[in-house]
Parts: C-alpha cells; sequence; structure tokens
C-alpha cells in the first residue's frame, strides 16, 4: 500500500513538473510561433510603398541638412520650431506625421532646435496650463505662441507602370519658413526611387 | 645597409601598416565593393563622415547596403543610421557623405553588407 501511494505520488510530482515546463526557456513566450523579431533598421522591399526604409532615411537626410543650415547651426540660441502639415499629394496613404515626428524626434536630441507643440495639440496645452495656473499672463501665451520657424512640406510621387516594371518616384520637401516675413529660409528635398520588375511567369 | 637596420625598418613599417589597418569598416558578405577612403571633420558640434566607395567591376552594378554606427569617447554606441541601399554602376566612385545628430560622438564605424551573387 505504501508503496503504491509513493508511485502515484512521484507519478504526480513529474506530471506537475513536466507542465510547468516550458519551450525556449525564461523570459520567452511562444517560442515555436512564427512570429520573430526582426531589424527595425533594415531595407524593407516588400512592395514598392512608401515604406519604413524611406521613412528612416528621409528623416535622416533631411535632419542632416536642417541642421547644417546657419539659420539652425549659426543660431545665437536654439530657435523655437513649430512643425505644420506636410501635404500627402500621392495617391498611396503615407502618414506625414511620422515623418515630421521622427524628423522632431532626431532634432531635439541635437540640442540645437527648441519645438513648441503642434497647433492640433495647442488645445490641450492650454487646457493644461489654465488647470495649472491661476491667473493667465499674457507673456506665457505669447511664449506658447511665437515660434521662431515653422516647417511645412509635401510628399509627391510619380508612378509608371508597364506588363514588365512598376516604376515609383517619391520626393519628399521640407521647408523652413520666418511666420513673421514669410520668407523661406532653408529647403531641401529627398528622392526615392523604387523599381519593381513583375514576374514573366503568370501565375 | 647593415642587417640590424634592415630589420629594424622592416618592423617599424609592419609596425605603421597595422596601425593603418581599416578596424573601423566591416564588410559583411562578398567583398566587391573597396572603400578608398574615408574621414571625418567637425560641423558645427557634430561628426560628419566622408566615405569614398568604388565598384571595380566592369561589367556589374553593384547593389548593397551599408549603416554608419556612432559611437561617444568612451566607445558607447550612441546611435546607429537606418541600413541604406545604395547602387554603384560599373566601374563607377561614389561618396558617401553622413553627419550623426548627436553632439558627443566622436568616433564611428562603417559596416557594408553586400549581398551573395545568385
Amino acid at each position: 500500500m505504501y508503496k503504491t501511494s509513493l508511485i502515484l505520488s512521484l507519478s504526480t510530482l513529474a506530471l506537475l513538473f513536466n507542465g510547468c515546463s516550458t519551450a525556449g526557456g525564461a523570459g520567452m513566450v511562444g517560442y515555436n510561433s512564427n512570429v520573430k523579431y526582426g531589424d527595425a533598421k533594415a531595407v524593407e522591399t516588400v512592395t514598392a510603398d512608401f515604406g519604413s526604409t524611406d521613412l528612416q532615411s528621409t528623416a535622416e537626410s533631411l535632419t542632416q541638412s536642417l541642421l547644417e543650415s546657419r539659420y539652425i547651426s549659426k543660431a545665437q540660441q536654439p530657435p523655437k520650431v513649430r512643425l505644420r502639415t506636410v501635404n500627402n499629394l500621392t495617391y498611396e496613404h503615407i502618414d506625414t506625421k511620422a515623418i515630421t515626428d521622427k524628423i522632431r524626434i532626431k532634432l531635439l536630441k541635437s540640442g540645437q532646435v527648441r519645438f513648441l507643440a503642434d497647433t492640433a495639440n495647442l488645445n490641450q496645452v492650454n487646457q493644461e496650463r489654465d488647470l495649472t495656473t491661476t491667473a493667465t499672463i499674457k507673456t506665457t501665451i505669447k511664449a506658447i505662441s511665437d515660434s521662431d520657424y515653422i516647417i511645412t512640406g509635401n510628399v509627391r510621387s510619380i508612378k509608371k507602370a508597364n506588363d514588365d516594371v512598376k516604376d515609383v518616384y517619391y520626393n519628399i520637401s521640407l521647408e523652413l519658413v520666418d511666420p513673421q516675413s514669410g520668407e523661406i529660409v532653408w529647403a531641401d528635398e529627398k528622392e526615392i526611387r523604387k523599381v519593381t520588375a513583375k514576374s514573366s511567369l503568370g501565375w | 645597409m647593415s642587417h640590424t637596420k634592415k630589420v629594424f625598418i622592416s618592423l617599424l613599417l609592419g609596425a605603421v601598416m597595422s596601425g593603418c589597418a581599416p578596424k573601423d569598416i566591416t564588410i559583411i558578405g562578398d567583398k566587391r565593393v573597396d572603400i578608398l577612403d574615408h574621414r571625418t571633420f567637425k560641423e558645427g558640434n557634430f561628426i560628419k563622415a566622408v566615405i569614398d566607395l568604388e565598384n571595380n567591376d566592369y561589367d556589374k552594378i553593384e547593389g548593397f547596403v551599408y549603416r554608419i554606427e556612432w559611437f561617444d569617447k568612451d566607445g558607447i554606441l550612441k546611435e546607429t543610421t537606418a541600413w541604406k541601399p545604395i547602387l554603384i554602376h560599373k566601374n563607377q566612385k561614389i561618396q558617401i557623405v553622413e553627419m550623426c545628430n548627436l553632439p558627443d560622438v566622436t568616433n564611428y564605424k562603417i559596416v557594408v553588407s553586400v549581398p551573395e551573387k545568385l
């Protein structure tokens, strides 16, 4: 009787321990699934549409150009900049705010530029300020509303295709504008060409 | 020239050549692209790298990707650029210019990845 109960207890324990073990080891769930992490900065050529590689290379090259402009690099103190709309003039959906947000992060990291809240978020900033201050001072409003420069731009594309080849050309242009004078003090563009060769075999 | 002098010059040349070895370049895959020269200079607060590349093949266009890794004075990796695709036509040279947007970066490493030919 004692022997049987000992065997039963050991078997139950073995089953329990077996149930607790997970494939892949500590800190991993679903190790055997088809989901894998990839290189976020890898070149992506799944389709010819505007993709992550285009977003990253556009942000890097336009940030570099903007930091080289004398209105930023030679400024006495970091100018205050506000991002305005970058128009998507292509036929596909492109989140243009993703481009400007990425540029803003890079510029802020550089310490050469200060950014004001977007006009879309300005109401929230105003509400927060009204909550935290008992009396609204005019100079505070002025500090929030006055930008030295604004950034605007356009994304354009030209698509052409025949039976064998599809060609997409993207042009992303940005401008730095002095809102007081309306003068465009800096402008640059990033050009991207993507070519897809269609398979000669029909499926 | 005495034998001792020859040995000394050889050792000196060896040491100089070893110092010139491109430790800040990594080529992944086939070495079908030559990095002719790379140098940096300061652009305001930022470091700028200029890299000259050549496709010395007379027949083929080379397509590859590259990225720059930016390090601070302590050798800590501060930022990497995205992998960027680039084409060099046959027997052509190109120049890449990259600037880091972080002020405390002092050093860099070029990583070139050349795909295998099918």
